[in-house]
């Protein structure tokens, strides 16, 4: 049986006088595919961030491969071992793809500041490394041939795609991906539903996913929750979700009034 | 314009045209600043030179903090005075050498950057140069009205005679003894002591801590997902950029010879003479850096005959007339030239390049996502 | 325990006042301790104007205004041109040591109209361009100009310090205070200082709060975007905040002038105190500049007073640093919480 990756033990986060989360709780197994999913501000971004720790839960925890994530500081989430893409590609504009990829390695390097002054041969040598793995996902990824671009002038979907390789490059146990289909049409969709699948097995790396796009999250998820007005209203298998009535009442309102 | 551009462009490709003048300029360019100073100059052009090389170090340096990183700071007078000052008391009062006086001024540099960076933790923006700009202020009144730092210098010559040319010729540049040209033999110092500073300065920009710096200015929230803790590079980008001041602070003192705390002011005018060289020359990079230097300490020359005909015209003298040009070229260089003098040069090369030209995808090809076909099919194969 | 330490620092603290009072060689009595109060709310009152053009030009625009000192400075050289004009002044004599009602008024009506004027084409040709840029750019611009406008000043009426004159009226109202057998006495500079201050900082109070202009001005600070939307003009409006700010400027540097001599550093000074007025009334805050100035120029007047020059210079410095590490919105001003 698979190992529990992230638990998340009912957590709440207000904002001054806002709940955005009350009292939501899943859990995600080492190798699932799991989608979080709900109408446009429902909260999913918000427990993303959490997990990132870009907030602190006002109540409850977050537990990663054993360890209290809560407690963590920010940059310390990726170290171990989650990382993410956001909604709005955040990628460093200034730089170059390969730069990105490079940063997205910070943490797996290990020179200091004298040794990277001095250009000693440790700094570039570790430079080198991470470039070559840089590359190799980038391949994997097929977008090899952008690597000294800047990312300022590629195209959006090439840019999620680097968003995508620059969570990887790290190495994560588990990677967040926010809204990946987004502005994709349904050929791209489903390019990139085989694509999530092909990192997963390739990569043994678990995914959790924010996403609007239902084919996508019919396709490849195996497990779904479903977040409304910051609360759980369901969670289980994308066919059970599919009929679930609150689940449509969620999406696409009260039936009664339509009919009136 | 194109078709003269498309010419240009064409024969500098020729191979036989292109090499040979990039190899000029790149030979050319060391020399001027290395060879020729011997043969010919005096010591005011000596002294043009090394203020030229004083203000290239501190402008690297505040480039890594305000270019790189994306920080202000309005304090990096006071970080250069505090580095002066430290040498001069060093090599005075303690009679230390003066390459172990650097290495201290540097370490102060370095301290007193890490102090400033401390509120940058907090405060952005507006907010920072404000701080910033306090501390310049208040540093320079400090130190002038201070009885301490007055007593230091009570006699002008003591420092001259300490650190003097004279002993830095004996040595580290006892090749150049026979010279007895003392402006000439410090400049070259100064080259030295410049070209490692900037050699380290290439380290870091190419560097993960590079890196790291650029990710801050560009996204704080990515840098944080990718494992950079904010504080600390913040920290260190202040510190580092102070060593770079308080490098180029003893230098001045060795270029001034003498301190006086009453005539001196490190205030927030030198502050923003660092600021102009980095934003003329071009912001976060470091040939930017030394162009936007050089261009601010040929400035003053440049306007002398306009000075002196209008002080002709007018009888009497004209003070802080500077400052109008300077004033000017911040303003110009904010609107027309963001990227500074060197990135308007890389915009240049680009263009010629033909970067931009060709497009990015293919616009006949469906799509943008570019999966190959491998993995789609294997990912079919359902797993 | 900690009431250990209280009285510890207590000890401490007055242990250190009354070095730092034995060093300064000056009295700490009620004539000199009255002295300082009237001098502290005089300057205080100046230094909350400026603090007010200060916060609001940051509240309108986003921007610190770097450049506040040398536009006073240019404002009251444009003054003191326009008296010399009107007097009669020849080649390089000073300016007489006061000045009738008439010509006085008319010249400072001739430098609000030319503060207005350049604060309107600041607004327009210089930070209106650069709204979407960074912070970093709109600083260097202010800086910039600030730089520039300096080296012209210098330019045209050299950099030497002038004396300034004052209204007739002004010079020969004198308050005395009797106290412990000597005076305080309250020149009418100071008056003049106080009430100015007083009266403009009600003016602006009243404007902002009660008129649909000073209103629509306060919507715009706060959410530019949806005044917009509601038909705020938000350019006119910047260009007018900018108007009120540098004839702010201007009259405090009228009012400063007469008591440390017109030269291009003038306001050098009194700037960067006025900076720390505004860091501690809180930058969003207007009541708070108002107030800001005037704790600034109490206490530069009161402790600053008493200590060597150069730890009074650091004064500002040090109150800046610490309003801004402990309470960064200040004594009055809003604490903004960013929703990410």
């Amino acid at each position: 049986m698979s190992e529990t990756l992230l638990e998340i033990q009912n957590i709440e986060m207000t904002f001054g006088g806002l709940k955005a989360i009350s009292d939501f709780s899943m859990t995600v197994k080492k190798g699932q595919i799991v989608g979080l999913i709900g109408p446009n501000g429902a909260g999913k971004t918000t427990v993303f961030n959490c997990i990132s720790r870009f907030y602190k839960p006002t109540k409850g925890r977050i537990v990663f491969d054993g360890q209290d994530l809560t407690a963590k500081r920010t940059d310390d989430v990726i170290k171990m071992g989650v990382a993410r893409t956001f909604q709005n590609v955040e990628l460093f504009k200034s730089m170059t793809v390969m730069e990105n990829l490079l940063l997205g390695q910070h943490t797996r390097m290990r020179n200091t500041v004298i040794e990277d002054a001095l250009s000693l041969p440790s700094s570039r040598s570790s430079d080198k490394k991470s470039t070559q793995r840089a590359l190799e996902i980038l391949q994997e990824l097929s977008i090899k041939q952008y690597a000294n671009k800047p990312v300022a002038m590629l195209p959006f979907g090439v840019q999620k795609m680097v968003e995508m390789a620059r969570a990887l490059v790290s190495n994560p146990k588990l990677i967040l991906l926010d809204e990946p289909a987004a502005g994709s049409n349904p050929n791209e969709t489903n390019k990139l539903s085989a694509l999530i699948k092909h990192i997963r097995n390739a990569y043994n790396v678990t995914v959790l996913l924010v996403e609007h796009d239902m084919s996508l999250v019919m396709d490849i998820c195996e497990q779904l929750y479903v977040l409304d007005f910051g609360k759980k209203i369901a969670e289980g298998a994308p066919a059970e979700i599919q009929s679930n009535p609150a689940v449509i009442e969620a999406y696409l309102g009260d039936n009664e009034e339509v009919l009136d | 314009m194109n078709k003269i551009s498309n010419i240009i462009y064409d024969l500098l490709r020729k191979p036989y045209i292109g090499l040979p003048l990039l190899g000029i300029f790149l030979i050319t360019l060391p020399v001027t600043i290395t060879v020729i100073p011997m043969f010919q100059g005096n010591n005011y052009t000596y002294s043009l030179l090394s203020q030229w090389v004083i203000l290239s170090v501190t402008a690297i340096g505040l480039n890594l903090l305000v270019g790189l990183t994306g920080m202000i700071s309005l304090g990096h007078s006071a970080i250069f005075a505090f580095g002066g000052y430290a040498a001069a008391y060093l090599v005075v009062k303690i009679s230390l050498p003066y390459p172990i006086a650097i290495v201290l001024a540097a370490i102060v540099g370095g301290l007193i950057g890490l102090l400033l960076g401390l509120p940058a933790l907090k405060l952005s923006g507006s907010y920072l140069a404000v701080a910033t700009f306090g501390f310049a202020v208040a540093v320079p009144e400090f130190l002038s009205l201070n009885p301490q730092f007055n007593d230091l210098f009570n006699d002008p010559n003591d420092l001259a005679t300490k650190l003097g040319v004279v002993k830095v010729e004996k040595q580290y540049l006892p090749i150049f003894e026979f010279t007895k040209r003392d402006d000439l033999s410090r400049y070259y110092l100064f080259l030295i002591i410049a070209t490692v500073m900037v050699l380290l300065a290439i380290g870091l920009w190419r560097s993960r801590t590079g890196r790291a710096f650029r990710a801050i200015r560009d996204s704080e929230t990515a840098a944080q997902a990718m494992g950079v803790h904010i504080g600390r590079y913040k920290v260190l980008a202040f510190s580092l950029s102070g060593i770079f001041a308080g490098v180029a602070g003893a230098m001045y003192m060795a270029q001034i010879g003498q301190l006086d705390a009453k005539d001196l002011q490190f205030g927030a005018a030198e502050s923003i003479l660092f600021l102009a060289a980095i934003i003329l020359g071009g912001l976060g990079s470091i040939p930017g850096a030394i162009i936007g230097s050089g261009l601010l300490v040929i400035l003053p020359e440049l306007i002398k005959s306009l000075k002196t005909q209008l002080r002709e015209m007018t009888g009497s003298s004209i003070e802080n007339f500077e400052s109008i040009f300077y004033g000017l070229i911040i303003i110009l260089c904010v609107f027309y030239m963001p990227n500074g003098i060197f990135g308007a040069l890389k915009k240049l090369a680009e263009w010629m390049r033909g970067v931009g030209r060709e497009p990015m995808l293919d616009p006949t090809k469906e799509n943008n996502l570019p999966i190959s076909e491998e993995v789609i099919n294997e990912a079919r194969k359902g797993v | 325990m900690s009431a250990l330490i209280t009285a510890y620092l207590a000890d401490a603290g007055g242990a250190a006042v009354a070095t730092i009072l034995a060093d300064s060689g000056k009295g700490f009595d009620l004539v000199t301790l009255g002295r300082n109060i009237v001098n502290g709310l005089t300057f205080g009152s100046i230094y909350a104007l400026v603090a007010l053009s200060i916060v609001l030009i940051y509240k309108s625009s986003d921007v610190v205004n770097f450049g506040t000192a040398e536009m006073g400075m240019f404002a009251t050289f444009v003054c003191f041109s326009s008296l010399s004009v009107l007097v009669g002044r020849v080649g390089n004599n000073p300016l007489p040591e006061t000045i009738g009602l008439g010509n006085y008024l008319l010249a400072i009506v001739a430098t609000l109209v030319f503060a207005g004027l350049l604060g309107l084409m600041i607004e327009r040709i210089l930070l209106r361009p650069l709204s979407k840029a960074p912070v970093l750019s709109q600083v260097m611009v202010t800086i910039g100009l600030g730089v520039f406008l300096f080296g012209i000043a210098s330019f045209i009426w050299k950099a030497d310090n002038k004396p300034f004159s004052e209204l007739d009226a002004v010079k020969s109202a004198n308050i005395r205070i009797n106290v412990d057998n000597a005076f305080i006495s309250i020149t009418g500079e100071m008056i003049t200082a106080m009430l100015i201050g007083a009266f403009l900082s009600l003016l602006l109070y009243l404007f902002f709060k009660f008129t649909l202009v000073g209103t629509a001005m306060r919507a715009m600070a706060q959410n530019p975007t949806t005044a917009k939307l509601m038909g705020v003009n938000v350019g006119f409006l910047t260009g007018l905040t900018w108007m009120i700010a540098m004839m702010l400027l201007a009259i405090a540097g009228v009012l400063v002038a007469p008591k440390i001599s017109l030269s291009p550093l003038m306001m050098a000074n009194v700037a960067v105190l006025s900076f720390a007025g505004a860091v501690l009334g809180g930058m969003t805050s207007l009541v708070g500049a108002v107030v800001g100035g005037l704790l600034v120029g109490i206490i530069d007047n009161l402790v600053g007073f008493y200590l060597p020059d150069g730890l009074r210079s650091m004064l500002a410095f040090l109150i800046i640093v610490v309003v801004l590490t402990f309470r960064p919105n200040g004594l009055l001003g809003k604490v903004v919480r960013k929703k990410v």
